[in-house]
């Protein structure tokens, strides 16, 4: 049983697992540059890859049951044995401040030192139990995979798509509450098509709207909705011969890539209607709409109406303005901005953060906090003081620390 | 030297080992590369294609069905043809060229393929009296082949110009 711990949490199959890792990473990059990102996510998640997730998981689990009792003794406070000066180990630090062991006490309290008298030295500790805390943070690794797993089986996620000015209700497999869009604003890099910044008012239950954020979600139902993207939607109005109203509804409208036709039909006409939405649109040198930046100034709509094969009309329309389509009107009553609202319930995603948080903290701890000894005894009126700084331990082959 | 060749043994044996594993999960797409390939599905020859395409205006020009299967484009031009006898418009086609332009795949037996066309169209609406065009541009059309037939299943105006012919009046 030992031999098999050993085995599973050895430096050696850590080393192979991490380079099994590396040369596959390095064959996912190669495919990411030919495969579009969904199959290379696929490949990521195949169970070749989760097996060997699990096997490092197992690795840094038996190597913690291995190395903790060594990292406990590693951690027992040091005595150091009277008589050389500097003792092994140390190195003579000049302490011109200090002029007797009151005052060193004093100072190395204040930095945070546990002190105590050795005979006539004394001798000060901080970060003792570094060793340890290396090994907690290798203990949370194996404990993020669970969460994962927890977070993959339990995780809910809902989208919806919400116009500016619209009021969702609860829909099944969403949020149990009413979700509003007040405004949505985005703004652009350099009136470009990047984002530098996409913010959207959203109330829940009626509530004062709340701005949120790409990355800044609000507490819905115990979950977060955030916002994911946004796009454009034109109001549309078509009524019949007799100006009777025959429908009314806002349609998502497609800008990229530039040419693209949405293409819409409407009940009791053989009609097709392709259309073209410009939010900001100027005339090109050839007459023809196109789009100057992304925010909604101008809209127009380009409409194509189609019956059959033949070509019937072709307009473009602003806010307001309606078409004649042998004998239906459409019209463009407005446009706006909707927004595409994804809502994550996942209690073990905080699970996982608060894993990778103590994890840091640990890791920064070790790295930041190493063992550090003070030894400081008289001398002439004075002091002298020696130090020893412990550097984190390199664990050996056989998943023991090379520092004895 | 050596370490450098142990490293490489080790990531070799490990791509083999997952890649492996891999393909026996991944087998469906896997196996297309050990199988041999199957022969490629037929594609249908221009001329068939265009000849399935007069085919097709012949038929709407005589308001029948485009063909025997329950195309989208067939159950489109049935909508067209109720649509215009509700409304008392009356129209005729009449397909005078078609030049077949590009033909592409678009998926498993399935083709898009542009024509340039000129047409002449008559059409009167209640009221009015009969008026010539000539419809002239680019189509798009889709067709699905269904064994060794081939079906129009959606015909698209791209680029198309409707000139009135004689003043619009019908000769």
């Amino acid at each position: 049983m030992r031999r098999v711990l050993g085995i599973l949490g050895s430096r050696r199959f850590a080393d192979l697992l991490l380079l099994s890792m590396a040369g596959w990473y390095a064959l996912l990059l190669a495919w990411s540059q030919t495969s579009p990102l969904a199959i290379v996510q696929r490949i990521g998640t195949m169970w070749a890859f989760r097996g060997l997730y699990a096997a490092l998981a197992v690795n840094l689990f038996a190597c913690f049951l291995i190395e903790l009792p060594r990292a406990l003794r590693r951690s027992a406070p040091r005595t150091v044995p009277p008589g050389e000066f500097p003792p092994p180990g140390h190195e003579e630090v000049a302490t011109p401040d200090w002029d007797g062991l009151d005052t060193a006490e004093v100072s190395l309290r204040r930095r945070a030192y546990r002190t105590r008298r050795e005979g006539v030295r004394l001798v000060a500790e901080r970060g003792r139990f570094a060793p340890v805390l290396g090994m907690l943070f290798h203990l949370i690794l194996p404990l993020l995979l669970p969460a994962a797993v927890l977070s993959l089986a339990n995780r809910q996620t809902f989208s919806m798509d919400v116009g500016e000015g619209e009021v969702v209700e609860p829909l099944p497999g969403g949020p149990r509450a009413r979700i509003g869009v007040e405004r949505i604003d985005p703004r652009y890099l350099g009136g470009e098509i990047y984002f530098t910044q996409l913010t959207a008012a959203v109330s829940v239950d009626g509530a004062p709207a709340r701005e949120i954020r790409i990355n800044d979600p609000v507490t819905v139902d115990g979950g977060d909705l955030r916002i994911v993207s946004m796009g454009f939607m034109p109001g549309l109005a078509i009524s019949d011969p007799d100006g009777a109203l025959l429908d009314r509804a806002f349609v998502k409208a497609g800008l990229f890539p530039p040419g693209t036709e949405a293409e819409l039909t409407f009940a009791g006409s053989p009609h097709r209607l392709l259309t073209s939405f410009y939010p900001d649109a100027e005339r090109g040198p050839d007459g023809e709409p196109r789009n100057a930046t992304l925010n909604l100034r101008r809209p127009l709509l380009k409409v194509r109406a189609v019956r059959g094969k033949l070509p019937i009309s072709t307009a473009v329309l602003s806010p307001g303005e309606s078409m004649e389509l042998e004998g239906f009107h459409l019209g463009l009553e407005e446009a706006r901005l909707w927004v595409k609202l994804e809502w994550v319930r996942d209690p073990s995603a905080h699970l996982a953060l608060w894993l990778c948080a103590a994890a840091l903290m640990l890791l920064g701890a070790k790295v930041f906090w190493p063992r550090t000894t003070w030894i400081v005894e008289e001398s002439d009126g004075g002091v002298r003081a020696a130090r020893r700084v412990e550097a984190p331990a390199a664990l050996s082959d056989e998943g023991g620390a090379d520092v004895p | 030297m050596r370490f450098a060749l142990r490293v490489f043994g080790v990531l070799l044996a490990a791509t083999t080992f997952f890649m492996t594993l891999s393909m026996i999960e991944e087998w469906p797409v896997f196996r297309q590369l050990f199988a041999r390939a199957p022969p490629p599905s037929p594609q249908p020859d221009r001329s068939a294609i265009e000849r399935r395409m007069r085919e097709f205006n012949t038929a709407m020009a005589r308001d029948e069905r485009a063909a025997p299967e329950e195309s989208m484009a067939a159950a489109a031009l049935r909508e067209d043809q109720q649509f215009r006898v509700r409304r008392g418009i009356r129209q005729e086609l009449t397909l005078e060229e078609l030049t077949l332009g590009e033909v592409r795949p678009a998926g498993p037996r399935r083709i898009v393929a542009t024509t340039r066309e000129r047409s002449r169209l008559v059409i009167s609406r209640p009221g009015g009296v009969p008026r010539a065009y000539a419809v002239k541009g680019t189509w798009r059309y889709t067709l699905a082949m269904r064994g060794e037939a081939l079906e129009v299943v959606d015909v698209l105006p791209e680029e198309t110009d409707l000139e009135p012919l004689d003043d619009g009046k019908v000769q």
